[in-house]
């Protein structure tokens, strides 16, 4: 023995480890999680600044001539085996979107909703590959979201566990920001401070993203699905399902959409309907999502053969509502640009706050641990999960601008340029923290976010890829966020330069 | 890399060494006890708010996912971080074992 007292196994000693360590393991992806999740919040609009050729001249107003279009383009999509469904008109998206699940995200053709002519848009993942990312880590509905599920579930218990060590001193945590204090103890306030600050948003963000996805962690329950089929007796007694007709009969042709939609906007009393789902026997409108911060998911349901009235689907009982609030509250569809941008601020805040905790976490235990390799594989992780998402995220932005409008597989070729300079930061982050240079390894990310950054903007003028007139908000918005992100990393910069020559 | 090092250092150390690696160990499979357990809990929770032989499943199944979803990081909490007091798992038990034996009872 060495005499020397093994530290006391006290309540705070057991929930800091806790909060590291699965702080430390869940949270890598958790960044990458809300980092997408937060700029999910305006993914109509990062499609828009991706399809810079969709403009409209007009008004959005919806015409039965634009629909009928939009018909003939669901059929062709139809014949070429994909199951597309129709985007309708909103103030946020003012186009038609006949689009289809490909395996990974949404995509799909874009209409003029007076014309209903194909605009010339170039194939792009949008703002819906973020999206995507954020609930499945584009590894399918199924695996993907339960793992995110499961990341959630973690991220509930090192927030608990981090309230449990802070809870004494809530206050001066709240109130204390040094950032020119000493390293450990400047990133620490930060790291406090968003976290309190943000977290109301923090844990109602991952509750509700929990509860979306909740039925794939929970075992299956038993009487489910028997219940299901009970209350839906749709089955003609040969174990084919009502509404499909055998493969041989085509469907029946769609019926004119235009006055369906007027009839569901009725029947459902609501301005709008947000898009229609179509089967061999049904024809279903959806109500739109941004009515309210429940996201009920009316509808109102036609038959295909002659489009007459057949059913609506309105959940108002207390047990559908409050499911319909934690999916509103989660998808933030429903708040106006201002509370959009707070939802944004807010994950950025939480996305800042792991990447704190992240980096925290190996500068505690540099001295003890340093030499260690998985401790340098973490520190490399890190890194790739914190510049170098950045990195790649603008990556992104730039292959949008720079690949030919009229690539073939151009969806793809923008989602391989995200995952490989992704890959390539964390490849330089691991040999960099191997070679015990991490601080040099930090810089040269910082240098490439920063390039990325603020050669944007200047990409983006130069190529005069959109009418500057057209949307102006929308411009200049994502090139002040671009901005701003230079702006931070040329901070960091400086700084870790300054700790570099000391 | 561990193992060089490790023949680098003294008995002494060695001892603290194997102590600190022992008490991870113990957090973990406490951790891992904690997290079953927990998770047990929720399960048989969800099964027994069922209403086996009602026709409002489809809608209920939902809220009780809700309080599970809730209830696992709780819990889990619970179990692990009440270790310093010895009863974290112990609740955890009695509450797993008391919904399964209500469960049965139920049935």
């Amino acid at each position: 023995m060495t005499g020397e007292k093994p530290k006391r196994e006290t309540f705070r000693v057991h929930m800091g480890w806790l909060h590291s360590w699965v702080g430390l393991l869940a949270g890598f992806i958790l960044t990458a999680i809300f980092a997408t999740g937060t700029l999910s919040v305006f993914d109509t609009e990062i499609t828009h600044w991706m399809q810079p050729e969709a403009v409209l001249t007009g008004p959005p107003a919806l015409t039965a001539h634009a629909l009928q279009n939009a018909v003939e383009t669901l059929e062709a999509e139809k014949t070429k085996g994909f199951s597309a469904f129709l985007n309708l008109p909103s103030v946020r998206d003012p186009f038609i979107r006949v689009i289809h699940y490909d395996g990974a995200q949404f995509v799909g053709a874009v209409l003029d909703p007076k014309t209903g002519d194909a605009l010339p848009a170039r194939q792009t993942a949008g703002g819906q590959f973020f999206f995507d990312f954020h609930y499945t880590l584009r590894s399918g509905p199924v695996i993907g979201s339960t793992i995110v599920t499961i990341l959630a579930v973690c991220l509930l218990v090192a927030v608990g566990a981090g309230v449990a060590i802070h809870i004494r001193a809530l206050w001066p945590d709240l109130v204390l920001f040094r950032p020119f204090g000493p390293r450990p103890r400047a990133w620490l306030d930060a790291h406090l401070l968003t976290g309190l600050l943000f977290l109301p948003f923090l844990i109602m963000m991952t509750y509700t993203g929990a509860v979306i996805r909740g039925r794939n962690i929970l075992p299956p329950h038993p009487f489910l699905a028997a219940h299901t089929e009970l209350d839906h007796p749709r089955g003609n007694g040969n174990g084919r399902r009502a509404h499909e007709t055998p493969a041989q009969q085509p469907a029946p042709a769609i019926p004119p959409l235009l006055p369906l939609i007027e009839q569901a906007k009725t029947a459902l009393n609501l301005p709008e309907c947000s898009f229609i789902l179509f089967s061999d026997t049904e024809v279903r409108i959806f109500g739109n999502d941004t009515a309210s911060v429940f996201m009920n998911r009316d509808m109102a349901v036609f038959s295909r053969t002659d489009g007459h009235f057949l059913s609506t689907t309105i959940h108002r009982e207390p047990a559908s509502q409050a499911t319909a609030l934690m999916h509103g509250l989660h998808y933030a569809r429903f708040p106006s640009l201002l509370l959009r941008w707070l939802y944004f601020i807010s994950g950025l805040a939480c996305t800042a706050m792991m990447a704190i905790g992240l980096i925290l976490f190996f500068i505690k235990r540099r001295r003890a641990s340093g030499d260690m390799l998985t401790f340098r594989l973490g520190e490399g992780l890190t890194m790739s999960c914190v510049t170098g998402l950045t990195a790649s995220t603008l990556a992104f932005f730039w292959a949008n601008r720079l690949l030919p409008a009229t690539l073939p597989n151009r969806i793809h070729s923008e989602v391989s340029v995200f995952f490989i300079l992704w890959a390539l930061s964390f490849v330089h982050g691991v040999c960099f923290s191997l070679c015990k240079k991490p601080l040099s390894g930090w810089i040269m990310q910082t240098q490439a976010v920063l390039v990325l950054a603020l050669g944007l903007p200047l990409l983006d003028a130069a190529g005069q890829s959109h009418d500057w007139h057209h949307n102006p908000s929308l411009y200049y918005s994502v090139d002040g966020l671009l901005f701003l992100t230079g702006v931070i990393a040329l901070v960091a910069l400086k700084r870790m330069k300054r700790a570099e020559l000391s | 890399m561990a193992f060089l090092t490790s023949l680098a250092l003294s008995p002494g150390q060695k001892t603290k060494q194997q102590q600190k690696r022992l008490l991870v160990y113990k957090r973990i499979l406490w951790l891992l006890a904690a997290s079953l357990l927990a998770y047990a809990v929720c399960h048989y929770g969800t099964l027994l708010a069922l209403d086996t032989h009602g026709e409002d499943n489809r809608v209920r199944v939902n809220v009780i996912e809700m309080f599970g979803v809730a209830l696992l990081p709780l819990l889990l909490l619970v179990g692990y971080g009440a270790r310093t007091y010895k009863w974290g798992l112990w609740s955890l038990v009695v509450l797993a074992g008391g919904m399964t034996l209500s469960g049965w009872w139920l049935a």
